[in-house]
């Protein structure tokens, strides 16, 4: 998943870094693979967001973050760039009318849903297909 | 010979504060050629050793990807200090560490300086400066430039590791990337031309794909770049384990500045906050001193008038009181607004809210291919382009401060207002405020439409990633905002100072000859009629267009030409008599080109000394041609309406 994909409060990994200057830059900032990134917040009009990296906070715009690949911890990830599986919800990252919306699909948070394929869920509501937008806002852990 | 000493640091660790200690008030800003970024230089004698201290700007690391980076490398790598002092944050120390690892492969002596160690204290770390010499073979001296801890130690153990050899501190990497790094030195050396260089330091860089030292190496069989995330895991790797033997830190907390910035970049009130510190910016530097300002310009015009009386010769005594003491004091009316404006922006800048400000509008200002930095700038030339051209400094990326400086000018500043008000009420007297509005908001939209179109053309769409560190916040220190609004406001003094000055004068002489002292018939008019066969589509007759070319010395002189042509020799009021020689269209058309036209010479003056003579010139010309171009479209469509 890429940097862009990890919500605010939430560390990752690094993977890879692009091999622009924009990339080298980032290197030279620390971002470099092997070494954790937290997302600490994003600007009023979300984007660009800060980032703590190597004790400094540093702010990316999402076009320049969307670029890093990271992954999440404790085998975390968000629905969007999730594999074929089984998870269970760990957080749903939006407001009240966003969380309303997954509840009628069966999507709360500590319930195990299935994914058969990419962006789309099985629940005991029956199966569903979400938009991007919505999916990288739903936190997963594997089972 | 004096000692030279070079500082370098990452940005933001207080560097500056440092030097500001180190050196005293004996600073200056060097002139380095084709160098827009600030380097400061100054002197200390130290126990009878006369020392040169030179203020590298801030790096993250010693490639080169911004001017500011290249600076600082290239001083380092050619004009190679005696003594390196590599100042680390006591609170950050990793990145650092970084600096100072690829520094200690340069032919240099280092010292190590942990500054802001009275922070860390208060936060309960805890530094082992035996420990820290010991991993990194340096000598280390804690310092704080606030509190004046361990400067006299500094300074002494500048002039003992002169008598020193200098030791061979070198970071050995895995065996691996050892092996690449020898085997490029290998080849490196056979090279004639890079005789002379550290070329193990040129080695790591051209393998962690530094542009300047690859285009140093030109081709090589090697591919640039190849270890690059290998080079910098290596050296954290190495840097955190220097941390966990000479550092201890207690838990982290929610510290003061995670605390404000919760407020100040906040979701909901962090516009509004931003607006409203740049409203009272705005407001300081161009209402609170107008009085300042005012009575600068009464004292020139008393000691013109003085001064006339006393002069019996009428050329001399023009010469003087309208050239020469009217040039001066059109210097100095900016003096005011220049100094009060850099102690605000001083302030925002010492505390850490100025990044913070570009963080929070970053968004507005993306589309337009430019960062929330250069939204202020756009601000304050609704007051006066002049500051709002010097507060450009301190945008990092050169391509965005040029297209800025280019686009600030048409943003309509507060001199050109009379003007507006002047042909607005005279023509169209009910629609007045709608015309005022409009024309601002045009100005608006050309500025955002020049700045979309100066990076097509002069920067082929390049794309600006902009990647900002958000210092944490500090108290600034008063010492440290007098140095940074004396050496701006001098800048503009000396550099933009003689421009203006000159430029007056040269102004006095055209509209004084050659008939004494009768502008319809001086050089000035004569140069209004050839610029009016030009001006002609636009409807434009030769005392408009005279007053136009008078009207470059400052936007508001307009006005006052305008009544002199058109007031002379008839007995109507000059209002009538100005409705009466042109339709309401031109004065629409005139109106839009007063506001796109070439910048005040005070503008100029300021582009020249900020950017070069090459952007001045371009901006003359650019500025012309976008006001030709509306005044006609508008000269076109209002002959359809009006």
């Amino acid at each position: 998943m890429s940097l862009l994909e990890v919500p605010v409060g939430f560390s990752a990994k690094v993977q890879s870094v692009p091999d622009t200057s924009m990339g080298s830059r980032l290197v030279s900032l620390g971002f470099i693979p092997g070494t954790y990134v937290k997302v600490v917040r994003s600007a009023p009009l979300g984007d660009p967001r800060v980032y703590l990296v190597m004790d400094k906070l540093i702010t990316l715009r999402n076009d320049s973050a969307k670029e890093v690949e990271v992954v999440l911890d404790n085998d975390l990830t968000v629905l969007s760039s999730a594999p074929e599986g089984t998870y269970q919800v760990i957080e749903l990252l939006g407001g009240s009318a966003f969380q309303g919306r997954l509840h009628r699909m069966g999507v709360e948070k500590g319930k195990v849903l299935q994914i058969v394929k990419p962006m789309t869920i099985k629940t005991e509501r029956g199966q569903f297909t979400i938009g991007f937008g919505m999916a990288s806002r739903v936190l997963l852990r594997r089972l | 010979m004096a000692l030279r000493v070079a500082l370098c640091g990452n940005p933001n660790v207080g560097k500056t504060s440092l030097f500001n200690a180190l050196t005293g008030m004996r600073q200056y800003v060097a002139n380095w050629a084709g160098v827009t970024v600030e380097v400061k230089e100054g002197i200390r004698n130290w126990r009878g050793v006369k020392m040169e201290f030179i203020d590298l700007p801030g790096t993250y690391s010693l490639s080169s990807f911004s001017m500011d980076e290249k600076i600082a490398r290239d001083y380092l790598l050619y004009k190679t200090p005696d003594i390196l002092i590599v100042v680390v944050d006591a609170l950050s120390m990793r990145q650092g560490l970084y600096l100072f690892l690829e520094a200690a492969e340069l032919d240099t002596k280092i010292i190590l300086a942990i500054n802001a160690v009275d922070e860390a204290r208060k936060q309960g770390i805890h530094i082992d400066k035996q420990e820290l010499a010991k991993h990194t073979g340096v000598p280390v001296v804690l310092t704080s430039a606030v509190t004046g801890e361990g400067i006299i130690e500094l300074l002494d153990t500048i002039l003992k590791i002169t008598s020193f050899e200098r030791k061979n501190l070198q970071f050995t990497f895995d065996s691996e990337t050892e092996k690449s790094i020898q085997e490029l030195q290998s080849i490196l050396q056979l090279r004639e031309s890079l005789r002379g260089f550290p070329l193990r330091w040129l080695s790591e860089k051209y393998l962690e794909g530094d542009p300047e030292t690859v285009k140093l190496i030109e081709s090589c069989q090697v591919q640039p770049g190849l270890l690059r995330e290998k080079i910098a895991q290596e050296r954290y790797k190495h840097i955190d384990l220097i941390i966990k033997e000479a550092f201890k830190t207690p838990g982290s907390e929610l510290t003061m500045s995670e605390a404000l910035d919760h407020v100040l970049t906040h979701k909901y009130i962090g516009i509004p906050i931003f607006l409203a510190l740049m409203y009272m910016t705005f407001t300081v530097a161009f209402e609170v001193v107008q009085p300042i300002s005012e009575l600068i310009e009464t004292l020139f015009r008393i000691l013109a008038d003085a001064l006339g009386i006393f002069l019996k010769n009428q050329i001399v005594s023009s010469l003087i009181t309208d050239g020469i003491v009217s040039g001066v004091g059109s210097i100095l009316v900016f003096v005011p607004n220049i100094f009060v404006l850099f102690l605000v922006l001083g302030i925002m800048e010492e505390s850490g809210y100025l990044p913070r400000a570009a963080f929070v509008v970053d968004r507005i200002m993306y589309r337009l291919k430019l960062s929330g930095r250069s939204f202020m700038s756009f601000l304050l030339g609704f007051g006066c382009t002049v500051p709002a051209i010097m507060s450009t400094r301190g945008i990092s990326d050169q391509r965005e401060r040029i297209i800025t400086v280019l686009s600030v000018p048409f943003i309509s500043c507060s001199a050109r207002l009379p003007v507006y008000l002047l042909l607005a009420s005279i023509f169209f007297e009910k629609n007045k405020g709608l015309v005022v509005f409009s024309v601002y908001f045009l100005s608006v939209v050309i500025a955002m439409m020049s700045a979309v179109f100066l990076n097509k053309i002069l920067f082929k769409d390049e794309p600006g990633f902009l990647v900002l560190e958000l210092p944490r916040y500090r108290m600034p220190k008063l010492r440290n905002l007098m140095l940074y609004v004396w050496h701006r406001g001098k800048h503009f003094l000396v550099k933009a100072g003689t421009v203006i000055f000159l430029a007056s004068v040269v102004l006095w002489t055209v509209s004084y000859f050659p008939v004494n002292g009768d502008p319809a018939n001086s050089f000035a008019s004569h140069i209004g009629r050839v610029v009016s066969r030009v001006l002609k589509p636009l409807g434009f007759d030769w005392r408009i267009s005279t007053a136009l070319v008078f009207g470059i010395a400052a936007k508001e002189v307009i006005v006052s030409a305008l009544g002199m042509f058109f007031g002379f020799g008839t007995e109507l009021s000059f209002t009538t008599t100005l409705a009466n020689s042109f339709s309401p269209v031109t004065a629409l058309a005139l109106i839009v080109f007063v506001m796109a036209y070439v910048p005040c010479f005070a503008t100029l003056g300021t582009i020249s000394a900020e950017v070069g003579k090459k952007y001045l010139l371009i901006s003359i010309f650019y500025s012309l041609a976008i006001a030709y171009l509306l005044a006609y479209m508008t000269k076109l469509i209002g002959g359809f309406i009006l």
